[in-house]
């Protein structure tokens, strides 16, 4: 199954991601402040869960190239969280939250993916946060408000950086190959849990 | 109090010595060493490089947040240390891909059981292969100049203070002393090390 079709294939949950009211906020600036707030905190929780499954990865690599390549996504993961510690003094984020059930669950499928099965179905469970958000940055930018509190989250994902690392998680999937139902399976859930995590921070951060 | 890496590294003695110091170090130092005998510890230790970043990648699993930046530090030094090996075999004309030595399989499979105990043994372990090593190479400084290349590759200021943040961890993990748990795993380790340094010495 190749990281193409993967992402084809996806392509109506990918577009509700972008219809969502908290997605679209971010480049009008109308998402509410409580909803971001609530959603980089559990961004961070997961942040936490997508390095530990690239270490998983690391571990259990293939080949000496597979190692490099998992240590670089590794590295980008680690970026990632470092953006959140400036998020959090930003906006005042409690960066250590409990999760949400939403969050939860999209955490526990990949580490268990990780732990248990071989590394590119691992990755394949792990793509669709990398070339959901590099797409979704890129969809937003055009439309971007500059005057979005949110304008600073669109452009680090529209960044050619962002969909360099995407490309690389998706050049290894497509080296090493595996299952294909099984890594379709895994591509599918998560992406559903991509729109599942977007609702619940929209749905926390707007309850009144 | 004594810290728990203080009373690690000096609970046995003779083990640390046994892990630290080897004829093979002693002819690093004083120019004795065969050039056959260092390139197939080289090769070995490629090996037991290339294990020893996938251990820090189990060890990642389970540390805490406030040591990402110290166990990441860590892989991405091992994986330069890889690159490295690769420039210095080009050079000496080594075989990368050749069999594991009984030693090294040995210590390999040990890497990767300790990595993925508790993170408290685990760092324990990790801590204790950098300590060991470091300290075996300080123990050849300046080394011949055949060697001495290798031994200040290794003996550098910039890998001590690696090896002095990790034994804080280490601290900070075993805040009541050493567990019987870390003991083992530190036991363990300084065998291994203690195997790995004559491994391809004659006789």
């Amino acid at each position: 199954m190749n990281s193409s079709s993967l992402w084809a294939g996806n392509a109506p949950i990918a577009d509700a991601c972008l219809d969502h009211p908290f997605v679209s906020g971010l480049a009008d600036g109308t998402t509410p402040l409580d909803a971001f707030r609530h959603y980089v905190g559990q961004d961070a929780f997961f942040l936490d869960a997508f390095a530990r499954a690239y270490a998983l990865c690391l571990a259990k690599s293939p080949d000496p190239a597979a190692l490099r390549t998992c240590r670089t996504l590794l590295n980008g993961a680690m970026d990632e969280l470092d953006l959140h510690a400036g998020y959090a003094a930003e906006w005042d984020v409690d960066l250590h939250p409990s999760p949400t059930p939403a969050t939860r669950a999209y955490t526990d499928f990949l580490l268990q993916v990780a732990a248990l099965e071989p590394v590119s179905h691992a990755l394949a469970a792990m793509a669709p946060c990398m070339r959901l958000y590099a797409w979704l940055g890129q969809q937003l930018l055009p439309d971007l408000d500059p005057e979005s509190p949110y304008a600073g989250w669109v452009r680090t994902y529209a960044d050619p950086e962002f969909e360099a690392l995407a490309a690389t998680l998706e050049a290894l999937i497509d080296r090493l190959g595996g299952d294909p139902g099984r890594m379709a399976e895994h591509y599918a859930t998560a992406m559903q849990l991509e729109l599942d995590f977007f609702a619940s921070a929209h749905a926390i951060g707007a309850a009144p | 109090m004594t810290t728990a890496s203080t009373a690690l590294l000096t609970a046995d003695r003779e083990r640390w010595t046994r892990a630290t110091t080897s004829p093979f170090l002693d002819g690093t130092r004083d120019g004795t060493l065969d050039d056959a005998a260092f390139d197939r510890w080289l090769e070995q230790d490629h090996r037991f490089v290339e294990t020893l970043v996938r251990a820090w990648g189990l060890l990642l699993r389970t540390a805490p947040r406030t040591d990402f930046a110290l166990v990441n530090g860590g892989i991405s030094a091992f994986v330069a240390e890889l690159e490295w090996f690769e420039e210095i075999a080009a050079r000496r004309g080594l075989d990368l891909a050749g069999p594991e030595l009984p030693e090294t399989a040995a210590y390999n499979a040990a890497l990767l059981r300790l990595a993925a105990r508790p993170y408290p043994e685990a760092i324990t372990a990790m801590w204790a292969v950098e300590a060991a090593y470091l300290t075996a190479w300080q123990g050849a400084l300046p080394g011949a100049p055949a060697f001495e290349e290798y031994v200040t590759h290794w003996a550098n200021d910039e890998f001590a203070g690696f090896v002095t943040d990790l034994s804080m961890v280490v601290d900070r993990e075993l805040p009541d002393g050493p567990t019987a748990a870390a003991r083992a795993a530190f036991d363990e380790v300084l065998d291994h090390e203690a195997a790995f340094w004559s491994m391809t010495l004659p006789g």
